[in-house]
């Protein structure tokens, strides 16, 4: 990975001086390379002026956002909870089409997806900005700040999916921050992506209401949803949001039959309590079936939450071992490198389908969707 | 200890084309300086207040361009006080959010040495903290205006309407010190007003607050609504943020009342964050109407 450095950023056109990001732009330089229509931005007023697509206009120029549940009330010359959508007189923009913050290639195991073609890569890529406000946010120097504060480029969708094809990822994920807050970036880069061939998949919170997430839906071809906790009490308190929407989207999901996995990160005395895990997974069976992976994963102190330790592995085990005891069938220890935990185990025959450590696959005996070894399908997308 | 709140109106502070005339500003300010410390001389009344040899950042509010912004007039009025005191002119900073919105109102960057010094959070060299700073329910980065570059602030807002605050005067603008104001809004922003007052390099550092009320948005705000906009002609001054505005929000009321609107509590927007910042919590100065010394002075 190589910075942008004043040669390139001049050469491609940049617009100003130096920025005020917070934020590294690890894959800068190999971007302009690849993509040289692309330069970096750095001035606030070359933000965009995309119109939202999902609002109703109020009274007195004042705009009620109808993207996610939080439906922020916007006056003019406000923004919404996310910052990254503003209303100016009466119409509501967001701030942050074609303009990303980040950008690598990842594993999609680092996603994580496990049963989303497992081995392959992710041209992932996020904008500034977040709908929620979780005190343990690995990722809080672009996902809580404004477009404002961070280094961004302009690369709009035709660009972003050029930049998947030639590195040869066969996906690009939507990742890092919160998509729903760039939803209109997100969902005009699947739409064309599918016409390229390139998938798309969407790592979010699941905070969206109901129409955008269906409309979406149409151009996705995975989701990962960040199920936090099982109380509205926690969510309310470590993340500022709301855990109802969380599970109508993940029943969304299930209905409209896109392909599914969960995180639930295991924060030390707050939502480890294995009653709560208990509920959790009686819930998801009844309402997403035993075939949805759930990777229980290991928490970091981090952002606000500086003060707890880092998950015994103990307790993520308990976790585990609570989900499979409940019947689900793909349960998974995730943040713990090389722990059996994040192989991929049949559950007709029990031998390892998929052998991981860390981002890495040793071996896959997955073959045409189903166990080498018995025969019986595994549910997942695999080519 | 009591506080003291002073309001000046000035029935001459206005040409008859609306714009603001700075004499009339500029006696107004120092009419509102002296009734604040009792001093005969307005220079006296800011000596006790800073030390001449430090920084000192004015915080304006210009998020609703000309017509609804601090004024210039006053701005360069309490400038040119600072200077005359022995505050050297660069070190006298004119400060908000974004440079955008400082052009907007009317202000043009400068950082010309030997020149008051105009500046913003995202100009070249500023920005914000690198460390997140901690208080109550808020983590925000701060801007380096306030943790680095000033040793003391004057907090100039206006006083508005605020359709989610329901009154934005001068806690309210330090909303403009940090990084995610966005985070802050919900439950008409209470605690968080009072929880990003208290941050250290805020209350430590604000010594005094001027609130431009020569134009009042009564209702409608924090955009410029001209049908809701009255000429007030005030100034509103304290050392104490709570209690200017507990007074301000008193000012606010009495506008909705005489032209026919309902008040912020029948609204659901009343500003609850005043008297959370004057409880045993916060401590950030008097809620209590029975606490604060209210003197008007006018002029024409």
């Amino acid at each position: 990975m190589s910075r942008i450095d004043r040669r390139e950023f001049l050469r491609y056109g940049a617009l100003g001086a130096s920025s005020l990001a917070l934020s590294s732009f690890p894959f800068g330089g190999k971007i302009l390379n690849f993509c040289p229509r692309a330069y970096a931005l750095e001035l606030a007023s070359d933000l965009s002026t995309e119109e939202a697509r999902y609002y109703k206009k109020l009274k007195d120029w004042v705009v009620e956002c109808e993207l996610c549940p939080r439906s922020c009330k916007v006056a003019d010359r406000e923004r919404g909870y996310c910052g990254v959508r503003e209303n100016r007189e009466g119409k509501y923009f967001t701030l942050v089409y074609s303009r990303p913050c980040s950008l690598n290639v990842d594993p999609i195991e680092k996603k994580p997806l496990f049963h989303f073609l497992p081995g392959t890569t992710a041209f992932s890529m996020a904008t500034a900005g977040c709908n929620v406000n979780c005190k343990f946010c690995q990722n809080w120097d672009i996902s809580q700040v404004r477009p404002e504060q961070t280094r961004n480029y302009f690369l709009p969708p035709e660009e972003l999916v050029d930049l998947a094809v030639r590195y040869k990822a066969p996906t690009i994920a939507y990742t890092y921050s919160e998509p729903i807050i760039f939803y209109e970036y997100m969902y005009d880069t699947a739409k064309l992506g599918h016409t390229k061939g390139i998938r798309s998949v969407m790592i979010s919170g699941g905070y969206i209401k109901e129409k955008p997430l269906v409309d979406l839906l149409k151009h996705l071809d995975a989701v990962k949803i960040d199920l936090k906790a099982f109380t509205e009490k926690y969510y309310k308190e470590v993340c500022h949001g709301e855990l109802k929407p969380i599970l109508d989207c993940l029943v969304t999901l299930k209905r409209e039959g896109i392909w599914t996995e969960i995180v639930y990160l295991v924060v030390p005395t707050l939502n480890d309590d294995r009653r709560e895990i208990d509920d959790m997974c009686a819930w998801i069976l009844d309402n997403l079936g035993p075939d949805v992976p759930v990777h229980f994963t290991r928490f970091h102190p981090m952002y606000l939450l500086k003060n707890l330790p880092s998950t015994p592995v103990k307790t993520l085990e308990m976790a585990r071992r609570t989900a499979l005891k409940k019947g689900l069938n793909f349960v998974y220890i995730g943040n713990v490198p090389g722990h059996e935990g994040e192989n991929t185990y049949c559950p007709k025959c029990g031998k390892v389908l998929i052998k991981r450590t860390g981002f890495s696959i040793l071996s896959n005996d997955v073959v045409s969707g189903k166990c080498k070894h018995c025969g019986k399908m595994i549910p997942g997308v695999w080519s | 200890m009591r506080s003291r709140v002073v309001l000046v109106r000035h029935k001459d502070i206005f040409d008859n084309r609306g714009r603001l005339k700075r004499p009339k500003v500029t006696e107004a300010l120092d009419a509102g300086l002296k009734a604040l410390t009792g001093d005969g001389d307005s220079r006296d009344s800011l000596r006790k207040l800073f030390d001449a040899s430090g920084s000192v950042a004015l915080k304006l509010n210009c998020l609703a361009g000309r017509m609804l912004s601090t004024a210039p007039e006053l701005t360069f009025s309490l400038a040119e006080g600072l200077h005359s005191l022995g505050v050297k002119k660069s070190d006298v900073i004119i400060w908000e959010r974004t440079g955008r919105e400082l052009a907007s109102a009317g202000y043009s960057l400068n950082t010309k040495e030997g020149d008051f010094r105009v500046l913003a959070t995202d100009s070249r060299g500023v920005g914000y903290s690198r460390s997140l700073f901690v208080s109550g329910k808020v983590g925000s980065l701060l801007s380096r205006i306030m943790t680095g570059i000033a040793d003391f602030a004057i907090n100039m807002p206006i006083l508005k309407d605020h359709n989610l605050a329901g009154l934005s005067g001068g806690m309210k603008n330090y909303y403009g010190a940090i990084h995610n104001p966005n985070k802050f809004h919900d439950n008409n922003c209470d605690p968080y007003v009072a929880d990003v007052n208290a941050l250290p390099d805020i209350k430590n550092k604000n010594r005094l607050t001027i609130c431009d009320c020569t134009r009042v948005q009564y209702h409608g705000g924090p955009g410029y609504k001209p049908q809701w906009c009255e000429k007030f002609g005030g100034i509103l001054l304290s050392k104490d943020p709570v209690a200017l505005d507990r007074i301000a929000y008193n000012i606010l009321e009495e506008l909705r009342e005489k032209h026919g609107l309902k008040t912020l509590k029948e609204e659901g927007r009343e500003p609850k964050y005043i008297f959370t910042a004057g409880d045993e919590e916060h401590k950030l100065g008097s809620c209590s109407i029975e606490d604060i010394d209210f003197v008007e002075v006018g002029l024409s």
